[in-house]
C-alpha cells in the first residue's frame, strides 16, 4: 500500500505545487497528516503565545494547518467530481487543545479574563480493543474521558486559478470546513478543477463539540487510510457526504442562516435531481420528516472563514413505507 | 505639467491579486501615475442584448467567474512588507458612458419571484456620461433613461469611485471579484465598491509585499448605497493615484482619510458584526492618535450625530463593505 509520509506542509491549497503522490482511482493508501500547529505544542508548558507563534503567525492569513499533498489521482480532470472515501483514521497518541490569545469568542471577555491568556490542554489517547487509537479514547483527566471521534478538518482540491489559506480558505473547491461527518465511512464529494483533482488534506481533529466553540479542537496528528474514485462531468453546489445511512449537503458560510438557506436548497437540488423528488415534495418533505437534521460543524469566527453547516437526510426517507397497523 | 506614467489598458486582462506578476509600472513616493481600467464585463457589453450573452462566454467558465478585471500591478519604490500604503486618488474620470444590467442569478432579487418583469430579460441599460466644469468626467453629470422614451431621462451627478482597489496578498492569490478580504490584521483591499474611494481620498491598506504591488479596477462612475441590485454604473476609465508610506505600521483592516473626516472601513459578513468590528476599529484610532481616552470614546461615538455609518456594498453572495465615519472638526483638541 502506497504511503504519503509527513513532508513538506503546504499552507495554501494551489494548483502549481506539484504532486507528491499519484493513486488509481479506487487504490486504497495512507496519509500522514500533521497537526494545525505544524507539531509547536508538544506539552502543556508550550503556549501559544503571540511571541511564540510569531513564526507561523507573522503571515497574513497565518500559516497554520498544514496540510499533506498534493495528491494526483488519475483519471480525474477538471469538471468531473472527486470522491474520497475515508476507510480508517489513527490519531497520534495525545492530542492538544490551546486558547490563543486575542483569539476565540471570549478571547476578550472581562468577565473571566483568563480565557484570554494562552494555555494549552493536552488529550492522552489511549488505544481501544484493536489495538490502535481507531477505537480508543481521549482522556481530559483522570475522571473524564470519552471514545474517541477523529475527522478530517480540512480537505481540498486546488481552486481553479485562486490560492488559497489552508487555514481561512473555503470553496466549492474544500477548505477548512471541522465537519465531524468527513469521518471514518464516509465518502466526500468534492468538483475537481485539474487533471488528477490535487488532493489535500490535514487538521485531523481527534474529538471536537458542535461549533469548534473556542476555535480549536483537539487537534492532533494523524494516519489516514483513504481511496478516491472520480465521477465523470458532474458539477455540486459545493460539497456533499454520503454515509451509510444519510446523505448530507454541506455549505459554509456567515451569517449562520445563510448557510443553513444554501445547504437545504443544495439538498432540495440532490434530492430533485439524483433522488427524482419534485421540488414541491422536497420543500415539503425537508419540513415535516423528523428525520431530517441540520447539523452545525463549525461556527468561528476567524478572518474570512465561513461556519460549517450539513442539511442531512436520512437514505431510509427515500425508501417507500407503507404502515402495518 | 510633467507627463505622468501611465498603465495602459491593454489585453490580456488580469483577474487575480498576485504577487508573483511581474509589475507593469514602478514609481516613486509621491509620484503622481495613471492606470486605466476596463469595466466590470471587461468591455463584452455594449450594446442591450450583450448582457444575456456574457453568461455564455468564456469567462463565466471558471471558478470564481473572470469578471472585474485588473490594471497593475504598479510597483511603489520604497514599499515593504509590514508598512501601511497611503494610496492618494487625484483623479477619476470615467468613459463617456456606463452601462448597468439584471443579470440572470446574481443580486439581491437573484431568484425572487415578486417582480416578475425583472427576469423577463436580461438587457443592459447604458448611462450617458456629460463632461463638467472641469471638461471632463470627473465631474460630469449621468442620464439613466427610461424605458419609456417619451419620459426624460432622470439626471444626477457622477459620483465616480474604484470598486476594486488592493495590494497583493501575502501567500495567497484570490480573485480580483471575490477577494481579498483579510480581517483583525491590516486588509489589503479588493472588491469593495466604496464611494469613498474616490477623488480627493486616502485609502490607508496595509502591505504584505516589497514595491506594495497596487492595482485598480471596476470603475463605478455612480453608484446607490448597498448596490442593491448587485450591479452598479459600470465605466471604463482613468485613475490618476500617487502613494506614500507610513513605514512599520499595523491597522486594523483598512481606513480611508477624506478632506473632512476619516473612515474606519471594514468587510465581512454578517453586517453587524462588520459594523462592530468597525466601530471599535474606529475607537482604537480615536483612543491612540487623537487623544481621546476610553470612556470618553466610547460615549463620544453614542450620542455624536456627526457619526455615521457608510452601508457601501451588500451584494451576496461576496462580503458587505462598510465604514465608520467621524468628522475631523471633531479630532483637532
Amino acid at each position: 500500500m502506497k504511503k504519503l509520509s509527513l513532508g513538506e506542509p503546504n499552507y495554501v491549497l494551489d494548483g502549481k505545487v506539484p504532486p507528491v503522490l499519484t493513486v488509481e482511482p479506487g487504490e486504497i493508501f495512507l496519509v500522514e497528516t500533521e497537526d494545525n500547529l505544524t507539531g509547536f505544542i508538544k506539552t502543556e508548558k508550550d503556549l501559544p503565545t503571540i511571541e511564540a507563534l510569531k513564526p507561523y503567525s507573522d503571515f497574513t492569513p497565518p500559516k497554520y494547518n498544514p496540510l499533506s499533498g498534493p495528491i494526483f489521482v488519475k483519471g480525474a480532470q477538471k469538471g468531473d467530481l472527486l470522491a474520497i472515501t475515508i476507510h480508517k483514521i489513527i490519531v497520534g497518541e495525545q492530542g492538544a487543545s490551546c486558547l490563543i490569545p486575542g483569539f476565540g469568542p471570549l478571547a476578550n471577555y472581562s468577565k473571566w479574563p483568563e480565557l484570554g491568556e494562552a494555555y494549552v490542554k493536552i488529550l492522552k489517547h489511549v488505544p481501544g480493543p484493536s489495538g490502535t487509537t481507531e477505537d480508543g479514547k481521549a482522556v481530559y483527566n483522570h475522571e473524564i474521558q470519552w471514545d474517541l471521534k477523529p475527522f478530517i478538518g480540512t480537505i481540498g482540491v486546488a481552486p481553479e486559478f485562486e490560492v488559497e489559506s489552508s487555514l481561512l480558505g473555503q470553496g466549492f473547491w474544500g477548505g477548512n470546513w471541522d465537519c465531524r461527518d468527513i469521518t471514518t465511512g464516509s465518502t466526500i464529494f468534492l468538483n475537481s478543477y485539474h487533471e488528477g483533482a490535487l488532493l489535500l488534506l490535514g487538521d485531523v481533529h481527534a474529538t471536537q463539540g458542535d461549533g469548534e466553540w473556542t476555535g480549536v479542537a483537539n487537534e492532533a496528528r494523524a494516519e489516514l487510510t483513504i481511496s478516491c474514485q472520480v465521477v465523470k462531468n458532474k458539477r455540486i453546489p459545493y460539497a456533499r457526504i454520503e454515509k451509510e445511512e444519510s446523505i448530507i449537503q454541506l455549505f459554509a458560510d456567515r451569517p449562520l442562516d445563510d448557510a443553513v438557506r444554501s445547504a437545504i436548497i443544495g439538498l432540495m437540488e440532490w434530492m430533485v435531481e439524483d433522488y427524482g423528488l419534485a421540488p414541491r415534495d422536497a420543500y415539503v418533505r425537508i419540513s415535516v420528516d423528523p428525520g431530517f437534521r441540520i447539523n452545525i460543524y463549525q461556527f468561528v469566527k476567524a478572518g474570512k472563514l465561513g461556519y460549517t453547516v450539513g442539511a442531512e437526510y436520512p437514505r431510509d426517507s427515500f425508501k417507500p413505507k407503507t404502515s402495518k397497523n | 505639467m510633467s507627463k505622468r506614467k501611465r498603465v495602459p489598458r491593454e489585453k490580456p486582462y488580469n483577474y487575480v491579486f498576485d504577487a508573483k506578476l511581474p509589475p507593469k509600472l514602478e514609481v516613486k513616493l509621491g509620484e503622481e501615475f495613471e492606470i486605466e481600467t476596463d469595466d466590470a464585463a471587461s468591455g463584452t457589453i455594449k450594446k442591450p442584448e450583450d448582457s444575456t450573452k456574457l453568461w455564455k462566454t468564456d469567462d463565466f467558465k471558471h471558478t470564481p467567474i473572470l469578471l472585474n478585471p485588473i490594471n497593475g500591478p504598479v510597483y511603489i519604490e520604497g514599499v515593504e512588507k509590514g508598512d501601511v500604503v497611503v494610496v492618494e486618488i487625484i483623479d477619476i474620470i470615467p468613459a463617456d458612458h456606463g452601462w448597468t444590467a439584471k443579470l440572470e442569478g446574481f443580486g439581491q432579487l437573484a431568484y425572487d419571484s415578486r417582480f416578475p418583469k425583472i427576469h423577463e430579460r436580461n438587457l443592459v441599460r447604458s448611462i450617458k456620461h456629460s463632461p463638467g466644469p472641469s471638461g471632463t468626467t470627473s465631474d460630469g453629470k449621468a442620464q439613466f433613461p427610461r424605458d419609456d422614451p417619451s419620459k426624460s431621462p432622470i439626471e444626477w451627478n457622477l459620483a465616480p469611485f474604484f470598486g476594486t482597489i488592493a495590494l497583493c496578498p501575502d501567500h495567497e492569490v484570490i480573485s480580483s471579484l471575490t477577494g481579498p478580504y483579510v480581517a483583525n490584521k491590516g486588509g489589503y483591499g479588493g472588491n469593495w465598491d466604496a464611494r469613498d474611494v474616490k477623488k480627493g481620498s486616502k485609502i490607508w491598506v496595509s502591505s504584505y509585499n516589497e514595491g506594495g504591488l497596487f492595482f485598480a479596477g471596476d470603475l463605478h462612475a455612480s453608484q446607490g448605497d448597498g448596490e442593491w441590485g448587485g450591479v452598479a454604473n459600470e465605466s471604463p476609465g482613468l485613475g490618476v493615484f500617487k502613494c506614500e508610506v507610513l513605514k512599520d505600521t499595523e491597522i486594523p483592516y483598512a481606513r480611508i482619510e477624506k478632506e473632512d473626516s476619516i473612515i474606519q472601513l471594514n468587510n465581512g459578513r454578517p453586517l453587524e458584526r462588520v459594523l462592530d468590528e468597525a466601530t471599535i476599529w474606529l475607537m482604537q484610532w480615536l483612543i491612540n492618535d487623537y487623544g481621546f481616552d476610553e470612556q470618553e470614546c466610547y460615549d463620544f461615538i453614542a450620542t455624536c450625530p456627526d457619526f455615521r455609518y457608510n452601508v457601501y456594498q451588500t451584494v451576496p453572495p461576496d462580503h458587505y463593505t462598510v465604514g465608520a465615519e467621524i468628522p475631523k472638526r471633531y479630532l483637532l483638541g
